[in-house]
């Protein structure tokens, strides 16, 4: 196990009446890319301020590299952030922005413009020094702004959003971009985003939040596999929810009884208790369709289907008025709209166990 | 764009030449050889020659300009770091305050000017520099206050966040990056109170001294009583200033753009 | 937190400067306006309201009301002829609206007195306007314009024009013209997308641009005494009057608080309006 490198202990945070982050702790360790996803007005960006120093939070502590540093005002503080807009100086030239914080250390002028020199080659922009911001591109900011944090060697480094105002293919190219610089750089990455796919693709470990909240802390293939609560479940992936009272249990298998009709479904980690009711989370693949009538399946019908992505997506109506989706890969033609089918399921995940529950609500 | 002149053109010219036309017939004026103006005495400096020995004239042009030098000096440091401090603090009387403040630009000149001529007699306080610094500073500050404030409104504030967050103190924050952004606001408000203190007739017509006659107190006057071709040629030096002034500020507000 | 704790040092000046040296002066003149003038010029501490009082003489309330005639005259010819400036301003290209706002920047930075000076030539009856008239032949005897209230309206609405046209243009400036093009889109006529669109847009800068020309037209006494020849009393001028010739300083005061208060009563119904805290333009 690496060590701790940041470390947060019940903290909480208030904006007059509303508060906006409830007993958060966590330790994050040396190297780490983290990740904090959830919806805009979760408390992330809120969060992400006070470990940066920019707020004080009302209780609780922050521990960097074991040191306190919750009252330590953020120019004091060896950790550095990478703003959602950058937050370039626009009245300096790129290389008088990367070296500002050596700069206010003190470094000599030639140890500065070498080190700018090493940094922008670091993140390829060389001959770029004497650029003014306005005259570069959305992802040539993106680099300077990295560049200016990670000069100073900081100990972790916060990412706040930084891919959300480029377009979709430059922000694909810049995930593997920033992943790789963390690598090499082998700085701790706290990082923060509401894009679902951002996270998956970069993250050590990724935090779901909601509402000031920690919903889940887990890797992205657990994350995806084994959500805990609907919530996740559906804010990582696409995720079928449906309330069932679970009959019996066979091994792995359950029989549960839906408003559609009887299923049965194999279920991945922990079972459910029997004669109680539970949130099954069945994700789209796992989503079966047939034209023949089998045991423990339902029929529906095909409302709609599309192709996208290499995934054909098909939308199914229950006898109930459920509406599931199912997916495949590859194009299939299978079914069209207005089409009877019968759906079974593959296996499903229990969501919102009650002693989850107790825990999160 | 075709080169058709349109309507809205037009008018737009028509409008300014009408603007520009009294502005022109002083200049035109300033080179009469005339004593008279309705007549035409032919090409001539004689008025601007006059100006120069009129040491009177000379004098007023100089508290003039002394006047807004100070009033502009003290408004501006006022006025800038208040607009930077006000958006920092949260205090209740806050708001109270940014009202106050701007009262002096909000009401008729008039008022401001009996206000002061009447307070500063019930200080005992003798009319001169001094009271119409005082009374010029006071409408002086909210032109620079609201433009700097107005800047800091538009700016960024996560800009400050970035230079503390690497490793800046406040006070750095405030000289290499505040500073540096509300420059523009400043020096276009400074500009403009410069103007206005150098154009105010009304109030310092009320708290004015008997050796501290300004420029426009000293014109208006004049006005009143029979114009010499001198003033004229004083307008037009004048009228020369202003735009001078009207073009740095451009160029700077440009320059910063 | 420690960036607050010093912002109160900057503050501190600005607060000093504005409670002494603007709102003591502002509650002195209240105070004044509610005490009796002594007998010879200065002031005794009795509490009075006959100061008040003393405004609703016909001869007083004329000056008003010839002053409000000044006021409203000007703010209707300054709009009428600023707003469609304002507006074609804001639709120039780039370059072009930055020279023209140049050339209104310098009329309007140019001392008052000069310009005022300059119509006074113009409009003397043997000035510019009545040669050019009588040369044309439209009247053969020269028109007295000047010191009449036509000149002290036209000294004001050219004064005042500069304000007018910049309200109007910083709202039309911020307005998004393609509304326009989906009004014309949606099926709405030049006339109507103009009122329902363009005209709603500006209203804001409109009604600022009223209250900017309205609020210093009551009291611009410099602009009557000089294209008026003191036969023309506004507000203003009695105000001067009572200071500087009657030495009646309460009844100034007085005179002053009910302007003040008409002035504030005209921001307000502005703000009431608009719901905009400042004045659109204002700089």
């Amino acid at each position: 196990m690496k060590q701790t490198i940041l470390k947060l202990d019940n903290i909480n945070k208030s904006f007059g009446k509303n508060q906006v982050l409830h007993d958060i702790s966590l330790d994050v360790s040396e190297g780490e890319f983290i990740t904090f996803l959830g919806p805009s007005g979760c408390g992330k960006t809120t969060m992400l301020r006070i470990i940066a120093g920019l707020l004080e939070p009302d209780s609780g502590r922050v521990f960097l590299g074991g040191e306190d540093v919750t009252s330590l005002p953020p120019n004091k503080r060896n950790v550095n952030t990478i703003f959602q807009n950058y937050a370039l100086f626009p009245h300096m030239n790129v290389e008088t922005n990367i070296g500002y914080g050596l700069r206010i250390k003190g470094v000599k002028k030639t140890e500065i413009k070498k080190r700018v020199k090493n940094m922008l080659s670091l993140v390829q922009l060389e001959g770029f020094e004497k650029k003014m911001p306005n005259e570069l591109s959305g992802g040539q900011r993106q680099r300077v702004a990295i560049a200016r944090a990670a000069i100073n060697n900081p100990r972790v480094l916060l990412l706040d959003e930084p891919l959300g105002a480029l377009d979709l293919q430059l922000r694909r190219y810049m995930q593997t971009e920033l992943k790789s610089l963390q690598t090499t750089l082998g700085i701790t990455f706290i990082y923060i985003t509401h894009d679902q796919e951002e996270a998956m693709n970069m993250s050590d470990r990724i935090v779901v939040m909601r509402d000031g909240r920690f919903e889940q802390i887990d890797t992205p293939s657990r994350l995806y596999d084994y959500p805990k609560t609907s919530f996740t479940a559906s804010f990582v992936g696409m995720a079928n929810l449906i309330n069932a009272e679970i009959l019996s249990t066979n091994g792995d298998t359950v029989n549960a009884r839906t408003s559609a009709g009887v299923i049965s479904v194999l279920i991945n980690g922990p079972l459910p208790d029997p004669d109680q009711s539970a949130v099954l989370c069945i994700r789209s693949e796992n989503v079966l369709l047939s034209k023949e009538p089998a045991s423990g399946a339902l029929a529906a019908d095909v409302t709609d289907s599309a192709y996208a992505n290499g995934l054909m997506t098909t939308h199914l109506r229950l006898s109930d008025g459920t509406v599931i989706a199912a997916s495949k890969y590859g194009l299939c033609t299978d079914f069209h709209a207005g089409d009877s089918v019968f759906v079974s399921f593959a296996s499903a995940v229990i969501v919102d166990r009650r002693d989850n529950n107790e825990k999160t609500q | 764009m075709n080169k058709k002149l349109h309507i809205s053109d037009a008018y737009l010219i028509l409008v300014l030449l009408l603007m520009y036309l009294p502005i022109f017939v002083v200049i035109v004026y300033s080179f009469n050889g005339s004593k008279l103006s309705t007549v035409w005495g032919g090409f001539s400096f004689q008025w601007y020659r006059n100006l120069i020995h009129n040491s009177q004239l000379m004098q007023c042009l100089k508290n003039s300009l002394i006047l807004a030098f100070l009033s502009c000096s003290v408004s501006a440091v006022v006025g800038t770091i208040g607009a930077v401090g006000i958006t920092r603090i949260r205090w209740r009387t806050r708001g109270f305050l940014e009202s106050v403040c701007i009262i002096p630009i909000m009401i008729p000149e008039i008022i401001l000017g009996m206000v002061f001529l009447a307070f500063f007699s019930f200080l005992g306080m003798k009319f001169g520099m001094l009271t119409l610094v005082i009374a010029h500073t006071a409408f002086c500050i909210p032109y620079i206050f609201m433009m700097v404030k107005a800047r800091l409104a538009g700016m960024d504030s996560s800009l400050e966040d970035a230079a503390l967050d690497l490793g800046a103190p406040p006070v750095r924050v405030f000289l290499d990056i505040t500073l540096p952004l509300i420059t523009p606001a400043v020096l276009s408000g400074t500009l403009l109170a410069f103007a206005m203190s150098l154009d105010d007739v009304v109030i310092s017509f009320f708290v004015t001294g008997p050796n501290t006659n300004t420029l426009p107190v000293k014109i208006f006057s004049q006005m009143k009583t029979g114009v010499t071709p001198e003033i004229n040629a004083l307008c037009t030096l004048m009228l020369a200033a202003t735009f001078l002034i009207v073009i740095l500020s451009r160029l700077i507000s440009k320059k910063f753009k | 937190m420690k960036k607050r704790s010093r912002a109160w040092i900057c503050v501190l000046p600005l607060y000093i400067f504005t409670i002494f040296f603007v709102a003591v002066p502002l509650v002195y003149v209240i105070v004044l306006s509610l005490l009796s003038r002594d007998v010879t010029w200065g002031v005794t501490g009795k509490f009075t309201l006959s100061n008040y009082a003393r405004i609703f003489e016909s001869s007083y309330l004329n000056v008003f009301k010839q002053s409000l005639t000044v006021a409203f005259l000007t703010t209707l010819i300054t709009s009428l002829i600023g707003y469609p400036f304002g507006y074609f301003m804001a639709r120039l290209p780039k370059k072009r609206r930055s020279i023209v706002m140049t050339f209104v920047i310098v009329p309007f930075w140019t001392n008052a007195l000069v310009r005022i000076y300059g119509w006074i030539i113009l409009l003397r009856s043997q000035g510019l306007l009545n040669s050019v008239l009588q040369i044309i032949g439209i009247v053969s005897e020269p028109l007295k314009i000047l010191y009449t209230l036509p000149a002290v309206i036209i000294g004001m609405v050219y004064s005042l024009l500069p304000f007018m046209i910049f309200a109007v243009y910083s709202s039309a400036e911020k307005m998004d013209f393609s509304l326009v093009d989906a009004a014309r889109d949606l099926g709405a006529g030049r006339i109507k997308a103009f009122w329902t669109i363009t005209f709603r847009c500006t209203l804001p800068g409109l009604l600022s641009g009223f209250v900017l020309v309205f609020v210093p037209s009551i009291g611009l006494f410099f602009i009557s005494d000089l294209l008026g020849g003191g036969k023309i009393m506004l507000v203003g001028n009695l105000i001067q009057n009572q200071l500087l010739t009657s030495r009646d300083w309460p009844f100034g005061a007085a005179l002053s608080v009910v302007m003040m208060i008409m002035t504030l009563f005209v921001i307000w119904i502005y703000r009431r309006i608009t719901r905009v805290k400042d004045l659109e333009g204002l700089l």
